[in-house]
């Protein structure tokens, strides 16, 4: 499950120890954008200890600067690391060889590609079907900048590239991650963004507050209404294998496969 | 611990338990004045007052904090006393704050040679730590200051108790005036005990004063001085909730522990600070009772905008205050009929019939160390330096029924519960259960089975102290051999712990 994906600076030993506490269902250690170039070896430095000596109750991903892609997966891989953030993804080529150089290292590491611009946008397409990329993100601000557009409350400059990443991401079978609501102060605001995104369809979002992280899940929770249903689906399903009865309807409805996917889903979500 | 006798302190009853010491029969030490109807009370000159109260060298003085890190009276007072040629005084003071660190310069000159009080910070705690005043220091609590003065044990010579108004017969409060401060109650016991009892004040109303906190039959006589404090110092409370998610959630687990206790149901009663994770856990011990319609009986402690907005809202019916913070309490504690100001022997004195304390269910409180025996420091930091005090934190975590110490358990890369602490101020025994960000640990075997079955991550204190270490390393103390510079007394007048020179 990846519905908080909690950006955590990879400079900061206070944040790097805490990280864990919050509840969020993954991790992203920093080593790009929060970390000055200054401090790049230090704060790679500092994440792999973290990696190695810490216990984190969820998954642990780390995005790595591009620049220095295989000194940093090199390094992070030999730690306790689960999956590897590759920030501005658009160069196909590039994307394959870094998944080649870190499967090869450590075949368990999953990829996870941040998409934050018009080219990787367009690419997409192809970069979603990569062998060991199991999540897209969206990173808004740097694509917004890029197309020159204007950052709005109601988030309609974005609309596009969210609906379009969505559908790439349902295609491939990956999950699709949605930017982070960046008012930190703001919580109607985030409630609403992240109730809109969770209608669409997307899977989670990134967070760069851990005050976001609850207020995110309690977004996600399946309503009452949802849970019955939910439950009603995979009854059906339970009485028509006693049965042995091919057709499996409720309510009138037929149950196919994605309805049950979809109920199993909902039941996740409460956990 | 094996001391039976300390000097310039005395005969050291040892700490055996938190309610197990008996009191001694002793009566009220009340001393008996004659006063004539052409008495004038009223004097502008320090030195003159001094003079005419019998203040001599080796003498107790005493004063409140209600003027918190903006008094000006102690100043005024020890300036006179050393033009008059008066040293070797013991000072008897609620709290110091870093606004006394003057005090320091009449150690060196042997005009204070005792510090006598229940918290204290800034120069004055470093200096006591570094063995700077002549005589051993020593740490009530505030319950204990009040049993100690009407025990006689700490007997008060001259009282000068700082009044943000009084008429000219010595009815005084801290409600009205230009520096008006909120609730005196830890100046209650002083006014019925000491030998002398002066008001100090800046503000005179014509007689007779409405509303007196202290009356005129305990105020022998009445120090006019320009001002008493400095209103930005007075003011300390915050109503903002901490932004910081650590501290967070430390206060959500709290407010969840309270709600699953069984305690938070109508008729809820609840301590708790100002600022960081008290206020905090206050907020979310609110959400729930907004949530499950629960009106409480009655909030206390340090009253803050906070606890007073908790009132107004109808979530609570009473407040006792017996310090304000902030402008808000002293406000809320002229205009709500419900708002009581409380003596600090009302409040905690154990040697009383009824101390309020022992009407609580919740108090929430800190902690600089905690060991696994959940014994807490409140007094030193981890280098052994004084940067504190019990204040109220005995007392309330004795007498209510969930007592719950709040911290970090790694602060500034040092891990905070540990298998031994330096210096204890609250037994174990009076703590029911540590909140932390990584869980909490009971030390309530009833508590501990009604939650048994709930969702709140419970870890033993023994883990918790484990994952400190794992990530902070072990820390080793080298116990000081120095001279004792401290005492910690108990509420009950046991010595449960004592400091020694860093």
């Amino acid at each position: 499950m990846r519905r908080t994906l909690l950006f955590i600076p990879g400079n900061n030993a206070g944040n790097i120890q805490n990280a864990g506490l919050f509840g969020a269902d993954a991790i992203i250690f920093d080593l790009e954008d929060a970390v000055s170039p200054m401090q790049k070896d230090s704060a790679l430095n500092l994440v792999c200890n973290a990696l190695t000596m810490l216990n984190y109750e969820c998954e642990k991903i780390v995005r790595i600067n591009l620049e220095y892609a295989k000194n940093d997966i090199l390094a992070l891989s030999k730690t306790k690391i689960n999956s590897i953030l590759i920030p501005k993804a658009e160069n196909i080529e590039e994307i394959k060889e870094l998944i080649k150089y870190t499967k090869n290292l450590n075949p368990k590491i999953e990829i996870l590609l941040l998409i934050e611009t018009p080219l990787g946008l367009l690419n997409a397409k192809e970069l979603a079907f990569l062998n060991g990329v199991s999540a897209i993100c969206f990173g808004a601000e740097d694509y917004t900048s890029e197309i020159g557009a204007r950052r709005s409350e109601s988030g309609v400059e974005i609309d596009f590239a969210r609906n379009y990443l969505l559908n790439v991401c349902k295609a491939a079978k990956i999950d699709a991650i949605d930017t982070p609501y960046t008012n930190i102060n703001d919580e109607n605001g985030l409630i609403a963004d992240t109730t809109y995104i969770k209608n669409l369809g997307f899977d989670g979002k990134l967070v760069i507050s851990p005050r976001h992280i609850d207020i995110i899940h309690n977004c996600f929770k399946p309503s009452e209404k949802e849970i019955i249903w939910a439950n009603q689906v995979l009854n059906a399903i339970k009485e028509a294998e006693l049965k042995k009865s091919g057709v499996i309807s409720l309510n009138g409805k037929m149950i196919d496969a994605p309805i049950v996917s979809r109920a199993k889903k909902i039941l996740k979500e409460i956990l | 611990m094996n001391i039976d006798y300390i000097k310039d302190y005395g005969e050291v009853i040892a700490f055996n338990g938190a309610f197990s010491l008996k009191p001694k029969e002793k009566s009220l030490k009340k001393h008996i004045k004659l006063s004539n109807p052409t008495d004038n009370k009223v004097y502008t000159n320090v030195k003159e007052l001094i003079k005419k109260t019998g203040l001599k060298s080796g003498d107790t003085i005493s004063f409140h904090h209600h003027l918190r890190n903006g008094d000006k009276v102690v100043g005024i007072i020890l300036q006179a006393c050393e033009e008059l040629g008066i040293n070797d005084l013991k000072l008897a003071i609620s709290a110091i704050f870093p606004t006394h660190d003057f005090l320091v310069e009449y150690a060196k000159k042997g005009i204070i040679t005792q510090i006598d009080t229940n918290y204290c910070t800034g120069k004055v705690a470093n200096a006591i730590s570094r063995g700077e005043f002549k005589k051993v220091a020593i740490f009530r609590t505030h319950g204990g200051r009040a049993r100690a003065i009407y025990a006689g044990d700490l007997e008060i010579d001259v009282a000068f108790i700082a009044a943000s108004a009084t008429d000219n017969a010595g009815n005084i409060n801290g409600t009205m005036g230009k520096n008006a401060f909120g609730s005196i109650g830890y100046a209650m016991p002083d006014a019925d005990c000491a030998k002398v009892s002066v008001a100090v004040s800046d503000t005179i109303y014509p007689y007779p004063l409405s509303n007196p906190s202290i009356t005129q039959d305990k105020i022998d006589y009445i120090l006019m001085v320009d001002e008493i404090g400095d209103p930005n110092g007075i003011k300390s409370g915050t109503t903002d909730i901490t932004k910081d998610p650590i501290q967070l959630k430390i206060a959500k687990t709290t407010a969840n522990l309270i709600d699953e206790s069984g305690l938070l149901k109508d008729g809820f009663s609840f301590q708790t600070g100002a600022g960081g994770i008290s206020l905090a856990s206050a907020h979310y011990v609110k959400e729930i009772m907004k949530e499950k319609n629960i009106k409480g009986s009655f909030i206390m402690g340090g009253i803050t905008a906070y606890l007073v907005s908790l009132y107004n809202e109808g979530y609570f019916n009473n407040i006792f205050d017996v310090q304000g913070f902030d402008l808000e309490a002293l406000k809320s504690l002229q205009t709500n009929p419900n708002h009581y100001e409380v003596s600090s022997s009302l409040y905690a004195n154990i040697h009383t019939s009824s101390p309020i304390v022992n009407r609580l269910d919740c108090v929430v409180l800190g902690a600089t160390e905690v060991d696994t025996n959940f014994n807490t420091n409140v007094m030193t930091s981890s280098n052994g330096y004084i940067m504190g005090g019990s204040g109220g934190h005995s007392d309330a975590a004795a007498g209510a029924k969930l007592a719950i110490i709040t911290t970090n358990l790694i602060r500034t890369r040092k891990a905070i519960v540990k298998e031994k602490i330096n210096s204890i101020t609250t037994p174990g025994e009076s703590i029911n259960a540590l909140v932390c960000e990584y869980g909490i640990a009971l030390n309530d075997k009833t508590l501990a089975k009604t939650l048994k079955n709930s969702r709140l991550k419970i870890l033993d204190i023994k883990d918790l102290a484990s994952i400190a270490n794992d990530i902070c390393g072990v820390c080793e103390y080298e116990k000081s051999n120095k001279r004792i510079v401290a005492v910690v007394e108990y509420r009950d007048g046991s010595v449960i712990d004592v400091i020694r020179q860093v």
